[in-house]
């Protein structure tokens, strides 16, 4: 799977959202759910998952889908 | 880096379909006060509930609203009507300065702070059982968090853990001292995952979550593991099983002397788990075995192997025999006068536990690990005998039971087996092989040997030809309400001048216990009879391994006409009385 | 025929499929973009484009048959398409008549056309001179049918919107590319300065000659006071005069940190960013002064509000003193007509920003109310609504393009 996709996956459980209504510009805008309890769970379970440790900065600017692909593709290199 | 099996986003992913099935479970409410952001646990409790069957629905109150919630009739937490009230307020929380700076209190200080606290957890525990029946569970006060890596004076480090313990110690008697309220231990859930695995410093300053995903996950497990315990009885009794499940071999094989229960490996596996066993025995739980033996081979092991601490004392129960394990334990629950979802089952075999799952779905299974060195492990983390409290008449039960035991008389359960078979349905099919069928009825004579009275092997071309010149060759297919065996029993019989004799007869261990052997040897009696027989005749052979088919003949009305050969003859005027529960198709040739 | 200056004539003609398809097969130009819709659409046209031609096949009707009409000649005609017309659109051409020889019996007339939005689709002068006697009154106050002479100065100290011409440098790429295309598309003849690349200044100037309008590209390092000069030669030698300066040439921008910074780091953007608006206004202001009608408007940044980000002191220093140049000297030439202007867009997806990581973008984006960065667009159009004629009253102003209060 890819990275990407293995996130929209991951999001897609710990939000309990269908994974087609998950695209990059998905940010807490659009997805009513996202506050700072769920943000904290996708951190947990995306570093776990994807075997990467984020800092408190990288946390704090993923705020939107788009961002977290991002951050996470510059971790994994 | 510690690896769980299960990740967070495998939990997530469980926690979704958990939500969206339509499995019936048993609703459970749970309410959460703590001095954390406790959100983060619900799918691992829900998740873990949910093994055991329950759909837990969460109130977690926001945090370090301790009295608010408890003291207010009408407050959130109780309008959730909870079955579970979960208390945690971290010492870390309440006390940041005496979890670093020990050393700076001094005596009465600290002792303030013990009376305080026990204080305020009575008013708390006390508050909620004036208002509600839930179950209280309080997770105490964790000496280990105190430790961190820098190397301290042992007295110091002494003198904090044994201050914890002393306030650990008030509060469990204050929770025994109110009625369904119960102390979890932290720090044994902690050392499950180990400290430097437990502590996540990113978690806990940006959001005030106490534990890394490796906590959440052992904290999750416990939590549901103890309210499971709390609302179900633990089980009552288990069944094991003995050849390379007690001790290593087979005993029926490898003699006394070829089966391994000693101090050293892979011994010393097994001896463990007989210790463990035998500590379920002191907590109250009856012990019971279902074997397939000869009950004379597996007695001489009690009573004479140095190294097996289980003896015959501590068994309620033996079903040490050739019948089915299903139909072992049925008779043990039926002697033992406990449900069969009482009953614990632990074999080695992967055959038998999907049998007895299959035939007795009420029985609790335990997955047994491939590697004996779990053996152990996997009886303690089935969680099936967790118990909150010992008493003395748990610890003497077995004996009572004894005693009742013998002072009743041990009534006739046949006619309870047999409506137990009845309600089997089983059904017989009795056919000639062909070459659709020649292949299985191969392998069955060449691999059976237990049912097995004359062990003899053929090749296919041999069986083929064995069709052409006119003998019999017969499969036997039989199935259930729980499913089909597929082809179980093969029988030849030759004919010689009319004279008919039985070459083999075996049936596959699986089909066992059910008298099939019966129904089939009376379709080849029909059958033989048809074909204007003068005589049937049977042959017994001998093996170390076919025991069970010593009074086979004997006990379907055959007489023994020829000592050395083992042979016996069967009166062709007779008619064989046949099983009611067991529907044979019969064929017409 | 009697006329008067200022008299005007218009008549307005649909511009159907029907008159699109005779045009083609009269003038054998079946060039798809006419005839076909879809590959009309595909080029960014909502229908087929009609020739431009066609306007002034209706423009010769008029001159010839109904203003001036008989007795005309048709001598010189100045042409600027300002934006296409398509297929359904409705023509109006509106003749104003400017000026009127007698000495030389020429009119000379001003050829517009608008569409039905009224926007202005053409702009053009028209020569016509008259082989039979007409009579023509300069305003309702002169009588006599004499031909007053018109005096050269007057002529000379108005440059008409249509000769005006914009100047624009580091227009080869990023926002100074956008302004100058849209410049031109407001009716400049727009100069595209470039220092190094010539290729895409020269791509540029093909963009605006494509549309037909006019751009020439002139390579010039602006921190050399003699290379602005003689790109000023060469501007007024071909076009008489530049009315408009958009100043956005840069070097490129390297992150550094401030406490590494020493002050030869901040040379190279003074050089080009104050040193070169410098040159820039010394130059090209006197010729604004004496037709009494300029504008500046320089390039700053967002970073300019609020606290800026790090890694740019350099460049923010040089900016910082760029927009006090822009204060400064808009107080000073705003009595002469010249407006003086600093747009300060955020940060925007160009050449200069590519070193940056895509992360910090992706975050500036988000952050930012609208949620997404500047385009070149955005800047380019503020700039051109600062360089036209009705903005003379908005001077010495820092505007932020942001999409967010500063």
């Amino acid at each position: 799977m890819t990275t990407f996709n293995t996130i929209k996956q991951v999001m897609s459980d710990v939000f309990d959202i269908d994974i087609n209504d998950i695209s990059e510009d998905s940010s807490p805008d659009n997805i009513e759910k996202w506050d700072s309890l769920f943000h904290i769970k996708l951190i947990i379970a995306l570093e776990v998952e994807l075997d990467i440790q984020l800092t408190p900065e990288d946390t704090m600017d993923m705020l939107s889908v788009k961002l977290i692909k991002i951050i996470i593709e510059e971790k994994m290199k | 880096m510690l690896r769980d099996i299960k990740t967070p986003a495998d939990y997530a992913r469980d926690f979704r379909k958990i939500k969206q099935s339509n499995v019936d479970l048993k609703d459970i409410n749970i309410a959460y006060l703590s001095s954390y952001t406790s959100e983060i646990l619900e799918p691992y409790i829900c998740v873990e509930l949910a093994q055991y069957n329950f759909l837990a629905q969460h109130y977690f109150a926001p945090f370090n609203q301790f009295e608010q919630e408890v003291f207010d009739k009408n407050s959130l937490l109780y309008k959730h009507n909870p079955d579970i009230i979960i208390i945690h307020n971290m010492l870390e929380d309440m006390h940041p300065n005496l979890v670093v700076r020990f050393s700076s209190y001094s005596q009465s200080e600290l002792c303030k702070i013990v009376k305080n606290m026990v204080s305020r957890y009575e008013s708390i525990l006390k508050a909620v059982r004036e208002n509600s029946n839930s179950i209280i569970i309080c997770i105490n006060f964790s000496a280990i968090n105190f430790q961190t890596n820098e190397l301290v004076h042992s007295l110091t480090m002494h003198k904090k853990n044994n201050y914890i313990h002393e306030l650990n110690i008030k509060i469990l008697s204050l929770c025994s001292s109110i009625s369904s309220c119960y102390s979890l231990d932290y720090a044994s859930i902690i050392s499950q995952v180990g400290l430097s695995n437990w502590i996540d410093q990113k978690l806990y300053l940006m959001a005030k979550i106490p534990f890394s995903q490796h906590g959440q996950i052992a904290l999750g497990r416990s939590i549901a593991r103890m309210i499971h315990s709390v609302k179900n009885q633990p089980s009552k009794c288990l069944v094991f099983d003995l050849d390379n499940t007690i001790w290593s071999g087979v005993i029926g094989e490898d003699g006394i002397s070829g089966i391994q229960i000693s101090d050293s490996y892979p011994g010393n596996s097994f001896k463990n788990l007989q210790r463990t066993i035998l500590k379920l025995y002191d907590h109250g739980v009856l012990l019971a075995v279902a074997s397939k033996n000869n009950i004379n081979d597996a007695l001489e092991v009690f009573r004479n192997h140095s190294d097996c601490l289980i003896k015959e004392k501590h068994l309620s129960a033996m079903e040490i025999n050739w019948n089915d394990k299903a139909t072992s334990i049925q008779k043990i629950a039926k002697k033992l006068n406990i449900g069969l979802d009482s009953i614990v089952f632990f074999d080695d075999n992967p055959v038998e536990r999907n049998l007895v799952s299959t035939y007795l779905p009420e029985v609790k299974i335990i997955a047994v690990p491939t590697s004996h060195m779990f053996y152990s492990d996997a009886l303690n983390n089935s969680g099936y005998f967790d118990i909150i409290s010992i008493t003395e008449d748990d610890k003497n039960r077995t004996k009572m039971l004894k005693q009742n035991l013998n002072r009743d008389e041990l009534k006739d359960n046949s006619r309870d087996l047999s409506s137990f078979l009845s309600s089997l349905n089983i059904k017989v099919n009795v056919d000639f092989v062909t070459d659709a069928t020649i292949s299985r009825v191969v392998q069955l004579v060449n691999k059976t040997n237990q049912f097995n009275l004359t062990t003899q092997r053929y090749s296919e071309a041999e069986i083929k030809n064995f069709i052409e010149l006119g003998h019999i060759v017969l499969y036997l297919q039989t199935s259930d309400r729980f499913g089909d065996s597929g082809i179980s029993g093969v029988s030849i019989i030759k004919n010689n001048n009319n004279i008919w004799l039985i070459d083999s007869f075996l049936l596959s261990c699986r089909v066992l216990g059910k008298k099939i052997e019966t129904a089939f040897l009376c379709e080849i009696i029909s059958i033989v009879k048809s074909k204007s027989a003068i005589k049937l005749q049977g042959q017994y052979r001998p093996t170390l391994k076919n025991d069970i088919t010593s009074s086979f003949y004997k006990n379907h009305g055959f007489k023994m006409i020829n000592k050395k050969t083992n042979t016996w003859d069967y009166d062709l005027s007779s008619v064989p009385k046949n099983i009611d529960y067991i529907k044979i198709n019969k064929i017409n040739k | 025929m009697n006329y008067k200056i200022g008299d005007q004539y218009s008549e307005s003609f649909p511009i159907n499929k029907n008159v699109i398809e005779k045009f083609s097969e009269f003038s054998q130009d079946y060039n798809p973009i006419h005839m076909d819709i879809d590959f009309a659409k595909d080029h960014g046209y909502s229908r087929q484009v009609a020739h431009g031609v066609i306007q002034l096949s209706y423009l010769s009707k008029i001159i010839g048959m109904d203003f001036p009409g008989s007795g005309s000649m048709w001598m010189n005609q100045q042409v600027n398409w300002l934006m296409p017309v398509v297929e359904g659109d409705v023509i109006t051409i509106i003749l104003t008549i400017k000026h009127y020889s007698h000495s030389s019996k020429v009119f000379t007339i001003t050829t517009k056309v608008i569409n039905q939005n009224n926007e202005p689709v053409m702009n053009g002068e028209a020569q016509i001179k008259m082989t039979s006697n007409v009579s023509v009154i300069s305003s309702s106050l002169e009588k006599s049918s004499a031909p007053s002479p018109v005096k050269r100065e007057d002529v000379a100290m108005v440059r008409k919107p249509q000769q005006r011409v914009a100047l624009v440098t580091g227009a080869s790429r990023g926002i100074g590319a956008e302004t100058a295309v849209k410049l031109a598309n407001d009716g400049y003849k727009v100069v595209i300065n470039y220092k190094n690349n010539k290729k895409n200044a020269d791509d540029v100037v093909n963009q605006i000659k494509s549309q037909n309008l006019d751009a020439i590209s002139i390579c010039a390092d602006i921190s050399k006071e003699h290379e602005v000069q003689d790109m000023a030669t060469t501007i007024f030698a071909k076009w008489g005069g530049c009315d408009v300066v958009v100043h956005s040439a840069s070097p490129a921008m390297d992150i550094l940190k401030i406490e590494d910074m020493e002050y030869g780091d901040i040379t190279p953007y003074f050089d080009i960013y104050l040193k070169g608006a410098m040159h820039l206004v010394k130059i090209f202001s006197p010729n604004m002064k004496k037709y009494k009608f300029g504008r500046f408007v320089f390039l700053g940044t967002s970073s300019l509000f609020g606290a800026p980000p790090n890694g740019l002191g350099a460049y923010l220093i040089a900016k910082e003193a760029l927009w006090g140049y822009t204060k400064a000297l808009s107080v000073a030439l705003a009595h002469e007509g010249i407006t003086v202007n600093m747009v300060s867009p955020s940060l925007t997806v160009t050449d200069l920003t590519v070193n940056i990581p895509v992360r910090i973008k992706e975050i500036e984006a988000i952050k930012n109310p609208a949620r997404r960065l500047a385009t070149t667009e955005d800047t380019a159009f503020q700039i051109a609504h600062l360089c036209s004629e009705k903005s003379s009253y908005i001077n010495g102003v820092n505007m932020p393009i942001t999409a967010t209060p500063v």
